[in-house]
């Protein structure tokens, strides 16, 4: 049989690296993940067993006086009326017993303990006139309130409004539904006990603006607000902003050693619920001395830490963070820090801004487009001109190949070396231009670019069309939104590169396949990080409604259907007329 | 007896056609114009391509039947329940060959198309082995993953396609497809045999229902996956002998590749537009390949009853890899072609003798159990 090859060495070297190979890497792989799993093990066990230490060091003192507030609640629970107690209790479902929902319990009279409760959201009110106005007049006054009490208690709040208590705004409100949609604007609700009205005051706090416009995502227009450190803060933001009762904002004690507050911040009647108790569970798994910084969060519960892609999306910007909340998605907050986790997310929602939604829908998808042409040729553009210039000569036009090859006339490397020290000069001034002080920055980045631009030509180290092709890679990696979302494609640009280098195009097209083929087995929260691409079902193609274009408004009727929201409709679908 | 396998992930009908189509699309789109030219001598291919693509319509509505007989399980489960254990594993083990042969048959063709028009002086062996490790890669992302990366695969292949072919209207000549049947009905049906050859992939549809959780509108699925391969293969032969005419489609060894090199649109950016080409195609082959290898990994987890046959699959990579090295030249690879089709013809014709057997062998209970 002579139309196959004689069994030929190559053949069979081939053969053993096509095993070997691959294999090797499946092997590293796994390794890696048992690595991972191993030391997430260990740490944990290490950790309980501190903490074992610990507790029994300090048992003397803390076991006292845990017993001692356990029994104190027990009792002040029972002592609450039931009525009281029934109200109290509506009002925390309301609002989806949020952490920022403060009971304050008052005894009015000597004969039962605990028979009146104020009620307010924490950072939507000015704490010292609820304390000097309203506590501290009740209190001095509690004999005379007493006696009106006994005596005729349907006339108690309004007594206590026109002769105790000096707030210029306050109603009576029977209805407990309004109490609560009067609570999340920055009322205070005083209870008391056998009586069916409520006395609301308000007690708004009167500090407007706090956050600075967030730096690293400045916007042509939309609110100039951003996230402070203070998560107590950065909750009322999110609260004043958005008053949906459903907001729920779930409080969490992270870090052994310096404990931090963290918020798992949700719609309740929007966010799929099986995402909230994933990511619940994910947090709760964290053990770890410290959290400074939200990016340690991230790092800690993200699904797969050799991904290049972040898997959580930061931000300054309570309007994002809102936006995302009505997506169906969940955030994170953290103390100290003024970047707010989002999740999930996917790669579409990074190379999204709230802008997009501020402007008309024309110039918004316009812009959107232009935002992926940007990433394709940050990422792409270096590798392809390689190629082009190492390997496809007569796929450029005849005139363009001619100049090319011209002004590569005495540049003595290979394509891939010259672009390789560009593109990493320019990313070391890149990183330069950070750390240098502001008004030198900028300054130094551009002179230092020209200046080895320009040099590195005249000196026939670079040819100038790679120069103009770095620069349009440096310039367009800006053109993404988000910092973090412009880093895997830094990164992979290298990447592209030497594939480009060993194969040409068909290196390009195989880097193209590996990383899709990665964006793919990627998931972000049980999301996969390439929706709203490839839906499993037809209908989920009305996701594309907003994603490489933006519809306008009134076409967005729904939600996104990739975040499984529990409640799809964002605006009725048959509107009646109204009038 | 039996016991229905639970599966872990699952598709719908839309992603089953897309699946299909991806699947059919193939090798065909550079040789299906050349070898149905020299099969017919008349530019009348586009008929056959239209016959033989109703009648691969009809071979999916029976082999959907078929699976719809067996629900939740793929062929080479139903082989071993229905032929036995030990008859049912040897024909399980040709269908592994089939595969083999296939995905061998897919980077062959690949490594000669890219030697022949991107890299001259790169080894076959190295374009290979950089395919195969890639795909690996996807292959471990199971079958979800993979339906979403043909998701995205598929429609970007018919964009960049028909750019190309409508560009190419440019050199396209109506008379060149003239005279219509002007030698009769005989090689239409000749052709017809070609074109369905070229339909291979069809097989898939005996496979991924096992995967359906619904089975609304699957029957669609056929129509939509067996359509668009129709349409490219139709648009190509019909615009690839309109531009190159019936011998210069004849004599040309890509006849498509060589329509969209046949012209030049100056002053643009690109002036030639067959790069474009090559990459969907290269693309297409890509998807081909995945499919068949995932489809000899599924044929390894019924014969070895594991769940996660890796070291199989690693071992299967040398061996597609000799295969496709084995021929010396592209034209031994096509004279090893038809031993290919013959196992195409046996598992199209598998389900058939299943069928009879579980007709005559009352002991097999088959369905699911809840």
């Amino acid at each position: 049989m002579n139309i196959t090859r004689m069994m030929e060495w190559d053949i069979w070297g081939g053969a053993i690296i096509v095993f070997a190979g691959p294999y090797g890497m499946y092997l590293l792989m796994q390794w890696l993940k048992q690595l991972k799993r191993q030391s997430a093990l260990s740490y944990n066990q290490a950790a309980n067993l501190h903490n074992n230490q610990h507790q029994t060091l300090e048992c003397s003192t803390d076991d006292t006086a845990s017993i001692h507030t356990d029994t104190s609640d027990e009792r002040h629970l029972l002592s609450i009326s039931s009525l009281l107690h029934q109200k109290i209790d509506y009002i925390g479902n309301q609002l989806g017993h949020s952490s920022d929902l403060t009971v304050r319990y008052l005894t009015l009279s000597d004969h039962s303990a605990r028979n009146s409760a104020i009620l307010f959201i924490n950072g939507l009110v000015d704490e010292k006139m609820i304390s000097d106005f309203i506590i501290s007049p009740v209190m001095q006054n509690r004999d005379s309130i007493s006696s009106i009490l006994s005596q005729q208690p349907e006339q108690l709040l309004s007594t206590l409004h026109e002769s105790y208590i000096p707030i210029c705004k306050g109603e009576m409100c029977p209805s407990a539904e309004y109490v609560v949609s009067k609570l999340l604007s920055g009322s205070v609700a005083l209870l008391v006990d056998g009586v069916t009205e409520t006395l609301v005051m308000d007690v708004k706090s009167s500090n407007g603006r706090n956050g600075e416009e967030p730096i690293s995502e400045p916007l042509v227009r939309g609110p100039r607000i951003g996230f402070v450190e203070s998560i107590e803060d950065n909750i009322s933001i999110l609260r004043i902003r958005a008053v949906d009762r459903n907001l729920t904002i779930q409080p969490y004690e992270l870090g052994a050693r310096n404990t931090t507050k963290a918020a798992l911040v949700f719609i309740r009647d929007l966010a799929n619920a099986e995402l909230v108790a994933e990511v619940d569970r994910r947090i709760q798994t964290i053990d770890i001395d410290d959290l400074p910084e939200s990016g340690y969060l991230e790092q800690l519960i993200e699904d797969d830490f050799l991904s290049p892609f972040p898997q959580m999306q930061n931000t300054e910007r309570p309007d994002r963070v809102i936006a995302a909340l009505l997506e169906g998605r969940i955030a994170i907050l953290l103390d100290g820090t003024p970047f707010v986790l989002l999740a999930p997310v996917t790669f579409s929602m990074l190379l999204q801004s709230p802008e997009d939604y501020y402007e008309r829908w024309l110039p918004s998808t316009l812009i959107r487009m232009l935002r992926y042409l940007a990433a394709f040729i940050a990422m792409f553009v270096p590798a392809i001109y390689i190629s082009f210039v190492s390997f496809h000569h007569g796929m450029i036009p005849t005139k363009l190949a001619v100049s090319m090859a011209g002004t590569r006339e005495g540049v003595p490397f290979p394509p891939i070396v010259e672009a390789l020290m560009m593109e990493i000069s320019i990313e070391i001034l890149r990183e330069a231009g950070l750390r240098l002080p502001k008004p030198v920055g900028q300054t130094v980045g551009l002179v230092g670019g020209l200046v080895i631009g320009q040099a590195a030509v005249e000196a026939r180290i670079v040819s100038p069309i790679m120069v103009i092709v770095v620069a349009l890679t440096a310039i367009t990696s800006f053109a993404i939104p988000q910092y973090g979302a412009g880093m895997p494609i830094r990164i992979l640009r290298f990447v592209a590169m030497f594939c480009a280098a060993t194969f040409g195009l068909y290196g390009v097209l195989l880097f193209f396949i590996m990383l899709y083929t990665h964006i793919v087995r990627l998931h972000s929260f049980g999301i996969p990080y390439d929706s709203p691409t490839a839906p499993p079902q037809a209908a989920g193609f009305k996701d594309w409604k907003d994603f490489m274009i933006r519809v306008p408004l009134f076409l967005l009727k729904r939600r996104p259907r990739m975040n499984h929201p529990q409640d799809s409709v964002r605006q009725d679908p048959n509107p009646k007329p109204k009038g | 007896m039996i016991h229905v396998k639970t599966r872990s992930e699952s598709l719908s009908a839309m992603q089953i056609a897309v699946l299909l189509a991806n699947n059919i699309l193939g090798t065909s789109i550079l040789l299906l114009p050349g070898s149905l030219s020299l099969a017919m001598d008349t530019p009348d291919g586009w008929l056959s391509i239209l016959i033989g693509g109703c009648l691969v319509v009809g071979c999916g509505y029976l082999m959907l039947w078929f699976s719809r007989r067996f629900p939740g399980m793929t062929l080479f489960e139903c082989t071993e329940l229905i032929m036995g254990k030990w008859i049912g594993k040897a024909i399980n083990v040709i269908l592994i060959i089939y595969f083999i042969l296939l995905c061998s048959y897919e980077m062959r063709i690949l490594a000669e198309v890219v030697n022949l028009f991107l890299l001259e002086r790169t080894p076959k062996s190295a374009i290979i082995i950089a395919m195969m490790a890639v795909s690996l890669y996807l292959l471990f992302g199971g079958l979800n993953a993979i339906t979403r990366m043909l998701t995205f695969i598929l429609p970007l292949t018919l964009f960049v396609l028909a750019i190309c072919l409508a560009l190419s209207l440019k050199v396209f000549d109506i008379n060149n497809l003239r005279p219509v049947l002007g030698k009769g009905f005989g090689p239409v049906l000749k052709g017809v045999k070609e074109t369905f050859q070229s339909f291979l992939g069809i097989e898939a549809l005996l496979i991924l229902p096992a995967y359906l959780k619904q089975w609304k509108n699957t029957y669609h699925a056929v129509w939509l996956g067996v359509g668009i391969p129709t349409i490219v293969y139709l648009l190509t032969t019909v615009i690839v002998i309109g531009g190159l005419t019936l011998d210069g489609a004849k004599i040309t060894a890509w006849p498509t590749i060589s329509l969209i090199r046949s012209f030049e649109y100056t002053g643009v950016l690109v002036e030639r537009y067959d790069s474009f080409l090559l990459t969907v195609w290269i693309l297409q082959i890509f998807t081909v390949y995945i499919l068949y290898h995932f489809y000899m990994v599924e044929v390894l987890k019924t014969i070895l009853a594991q769940s996660k046959p890796t070291i199989w699959i690693f071992v299967s990579l040398p061996v597609i890899y000799i295969l496709a090295m084995l021929p010396n030249h592209i034209n031994d690879v096509y004279s090893l072609l038809k031993y290919l089709y013959w196992l195409y013809y046996f598992m199209l014709l598998l389900p058939v003798l299943l069928v009879v057997v579980s007709f005559c062998r009352k002991d097999i209970q088959y369905g699911r159990t809840s």
